[in-house]
């Protein structure tokens, strides 16, 4: 019979896996079997790996131990010339060299073992602004619509066609109509880093404290996955503190800072993380603009460098088309009458992120006269030690009508706007500091109440129980706290009260109902 | 001036940064916060120094000043970073400057 070519070519391959089925077939073997046996081989595998390792460890611990036992069963001539010491050293270093391989085993198998595990991410859940933005459950007695939906203010001129002698045009960032960027002041503790998100950006600003792990998390929480810019203000190390972790957990395509070195090794990681990754560097000057996707930015610090970190600072707006977010890191009061020299009036701002963590080396009245802010957000923690925010300046602040939100007591402050609108949206739902109190409450102007109780005030040292929740901030625990923690020198030492921070000291003094006689 | 005492509770540390009255000292490897007050930093001691702190539970006390460590260190950093300055700028900010004074 005639075969085609094909038909011939492919019969050895048919042939086999017919021999295949037939032998299966004739010993009745069913396929279930092929698949035991695999198994048992595996098993095997694993049973005899461990045996095989003991006895090489048998062995090499007798040669370890006794190696004259050994030495005579090497007949090669070489080794058989050697002196017994040295014939012994071969055998005694392949031993180590076994026995070491053990343990590096096991713990290569660990490690792996918790890189399944992923931990890092595991606390930054809890942190997502988006989960926490929903209005506030419990707290709050005085409840202040949470997100807050306002317009620009009108009454303002808008700062971006700037009327300063700067020839040079802005040049115009691209927008996507009606898309939003999100700007969240992330609840480091007592350091810095603000992140903008946006569907074409994004853009951190600080890297938080060299002490703490938590901005890698948070960023990721927030799906920041890339990162265009990130802008360090300064070196100082809760600032620049985990620069070094995000540029090796993101993509990062550029990075800017002033260019003043600093001497410690939180900076000198950073610099290596960025040496060792593909970020372009760049030191941004005063008078400086630029986009970043949809966002303008407008460099306002440093002129030029002089060494010292503290007047270094970069500073920077941020807008996106006209709302508006000031940065001055920790630049102090005479930095910041720089500032308002070279901006020739033009320094209006919707968000301003409040100096130096709410400091009164910073936000000096001629400052805020001139960034007029409708927002300011401070970020620092609930327990720092240098009195942050001083209540100077929230009560600066609040007196210009500043709504003021701080990390300490609303956790991620996060700012979205469209570039029209904002909205406020908190971590922890608290209402704004210092609701300013329209009535004519005896507390904001005249210094701490010290100056005796007036009719309807409730005095720390006598009132009862009941009587202390009066204030704002105290229920039932605090009360007690009080009554135990009895004198009080002034309505400021009731910051001894845990819980009572700086911030809410100044709802309190801003309240007027707490009063020592 | 720096070592004259090898003590064992001698450490090296950073003075990281001066905030109000406070200077914030950054201790050893693991470059630990503490503070001490500005008054109590001996002559010489600013910001970025590199100095010798005797420490215990209780306080941080700063014995000697290192300035040629300090020196050294700002040096090495400032050309890192001059380095990268020259060889990473991406060339965002070239060719504009309306600055100011």
């Amino acid at each position: 019979m005639p075969r085609t070519p094909e038909l011939s070519r492919r019969t050895p391959r048919l042939r086999g896996v017919t021999r295949i089925e037939q032998y299966a077939a004739k010993r009745s073997v069913k396929w279930s079997a092929f698949a035991l046996l695999g198994v048992l081989g595996l098993a095997l595998l694993v049973a005899l790996g461990p045996i095989l390792m003991l006895a090489a460890a048998i062995l090499v611990l007798v040669a370890w131990r006794m190696p004259e036992r050994i030495a005579p069963y090497l007949t090669h001539r070489w080794l058989a010339g050697l002196p017994s010491w040295l014939r012994a050293t071969p055998i005694r270093l392949a031993g180590a060299l076994l026995v070491l391989t053990l343990p590096l085993a096991a713990a290569n198998n660990a490690i792996r073992a918790d890189d399944g595990v992923g931990p890092p991410d595991v606390g930054a859940a809890s942190v997502t602004p988006e989960v926490v933005a929903s209005p506030s459950p419990t707290e709050s007695p005085s409840a202040t619509p949470r997100p807050t939906l306002k317009p620009r203010a009108t009454q303002r001129p808008t700062p971006r066609p700037t009327p300063a002698a700067t020839a040079e045009p802005t040049p115009e960032p691209t927008i996507t109509v009606g898309a939003e960027v999100s700007v969240h002041f992330l609840d480091v503790g007592q350091g810095d880093a603000t992140v903008f998100i946006g569907p074409d950006v994004t853009l951190l600003i600080d890297a938080g404290r060299h002490d703490r792990s938590d901005v890698v998390p948070q960023l990721r929480a927030l799906g920041v996955s890339t990162i265009d810019v990130v802008a360090i203000t300064h070196a100082h190390a809760d600032h620049i503190g985990q620069l070094d972790s995000v540029l090796d957990s993101f993509a990062v395509r550029e990075v800017w800072m002033s260019g003043t070195p600093h001497t410690t090794q939180t900076f000198d990681r950073a610099i290596t993380a960025l040496e060792r990754s593909t970020a372009s560097y760049d030191e941004p000057r005063a008078g400086d603009r630029t986009t970043v996707g949809s966002l303008a930015i407008e460099v306002l610090s440093p002129v030029q460098l002089t060494g010292d970190l503290d007047v270094d600072m970069l500073a920077m707006r941020v807008s996106y088309r006209s709302v508006s977010f000031l940065f001055t890191g920790d630049l102090e009061a005479s930095g910041e009458s720089g500032i308002i020299d070279r901006a020739g009036g033009s320094l209006a701002t919707t968000v301003y992120q409040v100096g130096h963590h709410g400091s009164n080396t910073s936000t000096s009245p001629g400052f805020l006269a001139a960034v007029r802010p409708e927002v300011a957000i401070y970020s620092a923690s609930a327990t720092n030690q240098y009195g942050h925010p001083h209540a100077e300046v929230i009560q600066r602040l609040t007196s210009a009508g500043v709504e003021v939100y701080g990390t300490p007591t609303h956790g991620t402050v996060t700012v979205t706007t469209d570039g029209s609108t904002y909205r406020v949206t908190t971590g922890q739902a608290a209402s704004p500091i210092s609701p300013i109190a329209p009535a004519p409450a005896p507390a904001p102007t005249s210094p701490p109440a010290a100056s005796g109780c007036q009719p309807g005030q409730v005095d720390i040292n006598s009132a009862g129980f009941d009587a202390l929740q009066l204030i704002i901030h105290i229920g039932p625990d605090r009360a007690q706290q009080m009554l135990d923690l009895r004198p009080f020198s002034s309505v400021d030492a009731m910051e001894r009260i845990s819980g009572i921070g700086p911030a809410r000291l100044v709802d309190i003094k801003a309240e007027g109902v707490a009063c020592v006689p | 001036m720096s070592r004259d005492r090898e003590s064992d509770d001698l450490q090296r540390a950073i003075i990281d940064r001066i905030t109000g009255e406070w200077a914030v000292l950054l201790v050893g490897d693991r470059e630990q916060e503490r503070r001490i007050r500005v008054d109590d930093l001996p002559d010489g001691a600013k910001e970025g120094s590199i100095v010798d702190v005797r420490v215990s539970t209780m306080k941080v006390e700063v014995v000697g000043v290192d300035d040629a460590a300090t020196d050294e260190k700002r040096a090495e950093m400032q050309d890192r970073l001059s380095r990268l300055k020259e060889t990473r700028s991406s060339g965002r900010f070239d060719g504009k400057k309306p600055r100011p004074e």
